[in-house]
């Protein structure tokens, strides 16, 4: 059962654009950081609320590139958070149209 | 000519020790970011692995540092906050004082008084042992002022203050 957010605040709505703009992409951590141009800690602490919404999704990466470097976490944006991130969106920034920056992010597959 | 070596051996030790730290920096950046997470999530492994992944992620040698410094950052001010929350409940459970409970407040006056009437009573006895007015009268003074600190309650007990 999922609820609404609590605050409705800037960073919020940065990690959502950033999911948003990735289009149904997995990104991990640092490629959210550095998309949203937010720190580390406020990151994570949306993360953990949209994850408490059940807005988004996380799994670990299996198969790391480098078995010897620690294993990423991919964020993906579940079908009801898409669609809540896309009415919070066009009700607080309807002026913003997000291209995609799956390139840029380096996100995971699909 | 003296200034001009000693000039180009701090130049040398400079530059090592900046390219040391700049070396150094991911290791501590790593030990900073795991530290962080277990501070932020109480001891979940599973953010620390994951923070440890961020930083891996962030190009260059100094920005992982910046970066897991602001992680430590974050996570100090959400344990400070969850510290002090635990502590704000934890007070409003216990009562502020018992009834007939020696607070630490009247603990330390009573030992204030003891050590300060020794102290007294040793000069009052050198004073006249020595035929000395002043290391007397000193004495004097600091007995009385001892009788006082142990017998007057300056600070009114909370039992006290809410009877007035």
């Amino acid at each position: 059962m999922s609820q609404g957010p609590v605050r409705i605040t800037a960073p919020f709505l940065d990690v959502l654009e950033v999911f948003i703009a990735a289009g149904g992409a997995e990104l991990h951590g640092w490629a959210i950081i550095k998309a949203s141009h937010r720190g580390g800690p406020t990151v994570y602490k949306i993360l953990e609320r949209l994850d408490g919404m059940g807005w988004v999704s996380a799994r670990w990466d299996d198969e790391p590139a480098d078995p010897n470097k620690p294993r990423r976490r991919y964020y993906k944006l579940t079908g009801e958070g898409v669609t809540q991130a896309q009415l919070l969106l066009a009700r607080h920034r309807p002026q913003r149209v997000p291209g995609s920056l799956r390139p840029a992010l380096g996100g995971g597959p699909l | 000519m003296t200034a001009f070596w000693f000039g180009v051996l701090v130049s040398i030790a400079t530059g090592a020790l900046v390219n040391e730290f700049c070396d150094v920096s991911p290791w501590l950046a790593d030990k900073i970011a795991r530290r962080a997470a277990r501070l932020w999530s109480a001891g979940d492994s599973a953010l620390e692995v994951e923070w440890a992944a961020v930083i891996q992620d962030c190009p260059g040698k100094l920005t992982k540092l910046f970066i897991a410094l602001r992680f430590g950052a974050g996570a100090a001010s959400k344990a400070q906050r969850r510290w002090l929350k635990r502590a704000r409940a934890r007070a409003s459970r216990k009562p502020i004082s018992r009834p007939g409970a020696t607070r630490p407040i009247a603990l330390a006056r009573k030992l204030v008084a003891a050590v300060m009437a020794i102290i007294a009573v040793f000069a009052l006895v050198l004073g006249i042992g020595m035929a000395s007015f002043s290391v007397a009268l000193f004495g004097l003074t600091l007995l009385v002022l001892s009788v006082t600190v142990g017998v007057v309650r300056f600070v009114p007990r909370p039992q006290d203050r809410s009877h007035s």
